[in-house]
């Protein structure tokens, strides 16, 4: 990019350039012990959809790369996170995330009444050839867990079980399982001062929601400390500050569904009144990215319990699904689907009257 | 009723246009997670594709509920515009 071909620009392009730039100034980069270079310059414009004027300029303004210049390979956390701060309301990250939360414009009846979804999970080795003896697992989903409950499940290959709260496979992938599932919620308070006064000192600090590496994530203080918060780090850090205080409490892994499933995690405590109450504050900061959230929303997830969590048998720090081939763990791909589906089985008797339980 | 057919035929185009599997042919049964590949994510480039194309407002997640089949998307979408034109009429 030179300064000939900026001043071809006009000023509609110059305003999406500074508007860019300034996002740049507040992004946070993932660190370079972490960082991979999975998208090229096609797959970052793809997601982007800035224009190759602006990525040339972003990129010579800092935007991390690696591999040689005009063949650069990007982050897609960095392209998530720098897409999320843009505002451009042109990229595929602001249009996914705002196409996942279509459902946030609807009132407190809507967030606890029975919902109903399909499920396929699919895990597959990455490797060109999976290598010997492949073994594979899955964390259970615990529909249950939020009033909720499994309807059908199926899975392929026969030869995959449940050993505990595991769907353990030993032979070639892929595996899959899939089924029906529903979900329901309950409207509820914090009771206790004690964990009302952490929620808020942490939600004070001003942390910003970003997406990252889960192993990343894990390392929760040195994200804290660099001002951002990722669902797995709020989670272990919330989980830690209610255990000093005497309260007993769990991380656990699952989703954040709606017209996309989005894999979350969040933090359960045990209040003064003995129920364990979800706090999400992810939840509660993802309302910003919804187009006309309901207004009582937000603080809802502070303590309710959501239609829209779907936990599994993980916790915050743990792997959702691990795969191991040739001797070795392999990351394994993991392509998951969860969408609404019409109620065809089993007790309703949230739906349709759904405001009753609140 | 001409209108309803075009936007069913456009839509089912759409859809196997957009099919990760790629099918030699569409049609109105075929599932869109087991037969064309869509997952989450085509599902957004799907729904976003649809309302650029035929001037939709946003699906709501009610809307989207039971959509298993091509024939299931194509119908709802001759319906919202099929509606959107008599409403569109009324007024004029």
């Amino acid at each position: 990019m030179t300064a000939t071909t900026t001043t071809t620009l006009g000023p509609a392009e110059i305003r999406e350039t500074d508007r860019w730039l300034a996002a740049l100034e507040r992004t946070f980069w993932v660190p370079e012990d972490h960082r991979v270079g999975y998208f090229d310059r096609v797959a970052a414009l793809d997601m982007l959809r800035c224009g190759e004027e602006v990525l040339n300029e972003l990129v010579k303004a800092g935007l991390p790369t690696l591999g040689e210049p005009g063949q650069e390979w990007f982050d897609r956390f960095d392209l998530f996170n720098l897409a999320l701060a843009s505002g451009s309301q042109k990229s595929v990250p602001e249009k996914a995330i705002r196409y996942a939360l279509r459902w946030m414009h609807g009132g407190p009846e809507t967030w606890t009444a029975r919902l109903d979804w399909t499920f396929v999970v699919d895990l597959s080795c990455p490797l060109p050839a999976c290598g010997e003896d492949p073994e594979w697992s899955h964390a259970q989903m615990l529909p249950e867990a939020v009033g909720g409950e499994l309807h059908e499940w199926h899975v392929e290959p026969e030869g995959a079980r449940m050993v505990g709260d595991q769907l353990r496979y030993r032979g070639p992938g892929p595996l899959r399982f899939s089924g029906h599932v529903s979900t329901s919620g309950e409207l509820m308070q914090l009771r206790s001062p004690q964990l009302r006064k952490i929620v808020e000192d942490f939600f004070a600090v001003g942390y910003r929601w970003v997406r990252l590496p889960e192993p990343l994530q894990w390392e929760y203080r040195r994200l804290l400390d660099a001002g951002v918060s990722p669902c797995i780090s709020a989670s272990l850090f919330l989980a830690k500050e209610f255990e000093a205080a005497g309260y007993p409490a769990i991380t656990r892994r699952g989703w954040l569904l709606g017209m996309l499933d989005l894999s979350h995690s969040w933090v359960e405590v045990v209040d003064d009144d003995g129920v364990q109450k979800p706090i999400d504050p992810i939840f509660t900061w993802l309302t910003e990215y919804a187009d006309k959230p309901h207004p009582d929303l937000a603080a809802a997830s502070i303590g309710s319990r959501m239609n829209r969590l779907l936990p599994a048998s993980m916790a915050a720090d743990g792997l959702m699904a691990t795969h191991r081939c040739g001797g070795r763990d392999v990351d394994p791909r993991r392509k998951t689907m969860i969408r609404r589906r019409l109620a065809t089985d089993g007790p309703q008797t949230h739906h349709g009257t759904a405001g009753a339980s609140s | 009723m001409q209108l309803y057919e075009t936007t069913v035929a456009r839509v089912q185009e759409i859809i196997g246009d957009m099919s990760p599997a790629k099918p030699a042919v569409t049609g109105p049964d075929l599932i869109l997670i087991d037969d064309l590949g869509y997952d989450s994510i085509h599902f957004l480039e799907l729904a976003l594709a649809l309302e650029q194309e035929f001037n939709l407002f946003e699906f709501d997640e009610e809307q989207a509920v039971g959509m298993i089949t091509v024939g299931d998307v194509a119908h709802l979408i001759a319906k919202i515009v099929v509606a959107a034109e008599d409403e569109g009429g009324d007024e004029s």
